[in-house]
């Protein structure tokens, strides 16, 4: 087969090929693809691209991280509420009473849906896990300030927890963010500068220093490396709606970004 | 004459099969039940548990959001199942023996398509979250702790399929005579009498084979998956450890008794029991499969190795699990506790596949190196003989 570059062009212009009726060349393969996908039916047709995107879809996450490995990734925030059995107390509401001989094995997905469903709600503190990753530039936290959204009477139900599970959530930098909603005005944002200085969070900044240490703000989150913090609120007297938000700079821009519940204000309640 | 609605339609009795039991997990009712019961520990309640939907009982919200994930897991669980059972009835089987394979491959066939499903309904996370690997991780484990509920919905679809085509059992041939017979049923199950031996003894090697299979697959998928979770962690807090977290729910096998019974006499004894009855499980199923009149193809190789090799490793983790004790209820009510759910089935989602693909190549492979001395290529359907 080797020599076929070489045999071509003399058998250009001589040798016609003396058969009376050549068999017609075979279709290409794009031809014989859409003559297939033509004689499909509908039923079929349906089929096949619903196979086509889950393929699609199914390759996604693999290139998403052959992608970051490639070029790096951005800036990512992430805050994700403790919701489980081994840190938090919970109270249960009369309507998830019949959860209550079970929340033991529960599974921490479980413990989101229920408290959507508001059967059960978080007693007394609120603990948020917030991971930020940097990316090729430094980036600098310059604030995280708590707005409470909502406060109403504490709900009523029975307590439930913490089981002490053990073992688990070490990080390296233990830095918390303790908050007491109860003071905090209604409706406005209360930057971080407020809460380091003020008396009445003087009990909030205690306990942060107990369970690890208070954070220093700003602060800086050299390339590629992970920060992630723990932000806890507290509530004595209502239950209440709030969330953080957090600036941060990059270096050309300053970003802000919301510290939720995936969407909906985090939600404590102080225990009946 | 107009044509029976599912009745030689294998793909469409399974799909009936597979979308009613998805309906009945999906239920409200089933979900809400599961919640309060918890871990089910009668064996009634943990027969009922693996009917409910584990999307839906492990998922963070409730109402029509959850509906719609489970509504999308649903069509890609069915999609690739039914895709992946068809292909493999065409390549083995012809018209009338295809819904015996449909309903063999569709259980053994759902806990990948699951996986599958559930890479696709949690895209978002595993493509562009901060925490990936965990992700992941999280995907996997449920696909293994899922894998009984999946096999028992594709089972529903296997049983309709069954049902569907019962009447051949009492079928007359052309010329009035039974097709079936107390004769010809022998034949189905044993095979001609001249070949038997032959067979046995494949059947025999498969199994060895298997038992090997069992010892290094584990180990061999999760070097071939390493690569892969190091680019998946790449720049993920805490690379080595989701690294190796990944790698080990991949290579996820069966219990290791050397850290579990202490006691060597015991555990010799052991181990011997739990290897007879996988050879002995492996060689039936290994056999019966081949005996009935498919193509003679990698792919029916591929059907029997996975068929043989799930069976095997789900009853030989019951006899450890028996062994250890994790069973004290005597007689038949033990029994069914060890395979209520079949704890063995985990450790096959990722490794059956694997196992059964390697049987198929090796296949494939003494095929060709046959098909070569003879001097002529390898083609499928004139080196095989059509059934």
């Amino acid at each position: 087969m080797s020599d076929d570059a070489v045999t071509e062009p003399e058998a250009e212009p001589g040798e016609q090929p003396s058969q009376p009726s050549p068999p017609p060349p075979r279709p290409g393969r794009v031809e014989r693809f859409r003559s297939w996908h033509r004689a499909l039916g509908t039923g079929n047709r349906l089929a096949f691209y619903g196979l086509v995107a889950t393929v699609v879809l199914g390759a996604t996450p693999l290139l998403a991280a052959a992608w970051n490995a490639a070029f790096g990734d951005r800036v990512a925030i992430l805050a994700e509420q403790h919701n489980g059995s081994c840190f938090s107390v919970w109270t249960v509401t009369p309507e998830g009473a019949g959860l209550l001989d079970r929340l033991v094995q529960a599974d921490d997905r479980q413990f989101t849906r229920w408290e959507r469903d508001g059967l059960l709600v978080h007693a007394d503190r609120v603990w948020a896990d917030v991971s930020l990753r940097g990316a090729d530039e430094a980036i600098e936290i310059r604030d995280i300030s708590i707005t409470v959204m909502d406060r109403r009477d504490p709900v009523a139900g029975t307590t439930f927890g913490p089981l002490s599970c053990g073992g688990e959530d070490e990080t390296d930098e233990p830095d918390y963010l303790v908050v007491d909603l109860d003071t905090l005005p209604l409706g406005r944002e209360v930057p971080a500068s407020y809460l380091q200085q003020s008396d009445q969070q003087a009990a909030a900044r205690e306990e942060a220093e107990r369970l690890g240490e208070g954070i220093q703000l700003p602060l800086v989150v050299r390339p590629d490396d992970f920060y992630s913090f723990t932000l806890v609120g507290r509530t004595m007297a209502h239950d209440t709606d709030w969330q953080a938000t957090i600036t941060w700079w990059d270096g050309q821009t300053v970003h802000t970004d919301v510290l939720d519940d995936d969407g909906a204000p985090l939600r404590v309640s102080a225990a009946g | 004459m107009r044509r029976p609605i599912l009745r030689g339609r294998p793909l469409r009795a399974g799909l009936a099969g597979i979308l009613s039991m998805i309906m009945v997990g999906a239920l409200p009712a089933q979900v809400t039940w599961a919640d309060a019961l918890g871990s089910p520990e009668a064996l009634g309640d943990r027969l009922r548990f693996q009917t409910v939907s584990q999307t839906l009982l492990y998922a963070d919200r409730s109402g029509w959001p959850a509906y719609l994930v489970e509504a999308l897991w649903a069509a890609v669980f069915v999609g690739v199942l039914l895709a992946a059972v068809w292909l493999l009835a065409v390549v083995t089987a012809d018209e009338w023996t295809r819904p015996v394979v449909v309903a063999v491959a569709l259980p053994l066939f759902a806990p990948l398509a699951n996986v599958v499903a559930l890479v696709v309904t949690n895209v978002g996370d595993l493509a562009f979250d901060t925490e990936r690997g965990e992700n992941l991780l999280q995907v996997m484990a449920d696909a293994q702790n899922a894998a009984g509920h999946v096999m028992l919905v594709a089972f529903a679809g296997a049983l309709v399929v069954g049902v569907v085509h019962a009447d051949r059992l009492w079928e007359r041939g052309p010329d009035g005579e039974v097709v079936v017979s107390r004769r010809t049923l022998l034949l189905l199950l044993r095979g001609p009498m001249d070949t038997l031996w032959p067979r046995i003894g494949v059947a025999v090697v498969a199994a060895l084979a298997g038992y090997v299979a069992m010892r290094v697959a584990p180990e061999l998928l999760s070097r071939g998956f390493e690569p892969v979770a190091r680019l998946w962690c790449l720049g993920e807090r805490g690379e080595a450890g989701c690294v190796r977290s990944l790698v080990g729910t991949v290579g996820d096998g069966p219990p290791d008794l050397a850290a579990l019974v202490l006691d060597s006499g015991r555990r010799w004894f052991l181990r011997l029991y739990a290897l007879q009855v996988f050879l002995l499980v492996f060689a039936l199923a290994w056999f019966q499969l081949r005996t009935q009149p498919l193509r003679t193809g990698p792919a029916t190789t591929l059907l029997a190795a996975w068929l043989a090799y799930t069976l095997a490793v789900v009853t030989h983790v019951g006899v450890l699990d028996a062994g250890l004790g994790a069973q004290d209820q005597p007689g038949p009510a033990g029994v069914l506790g060890l395979l209520v759910p079949p704890s063995g089935l985990a450790s096959t989602v990722f490794t059956a596949p694997v196992v059964a693909a390697g049987f198929a190549a090796v296949h494939a492979a003494a095929r060709a190196v046959v098909a070569r001395r003879r001097g002529q290529p390898s083609q499928p359907g004139l080196t095989s003989p059509a059934s």
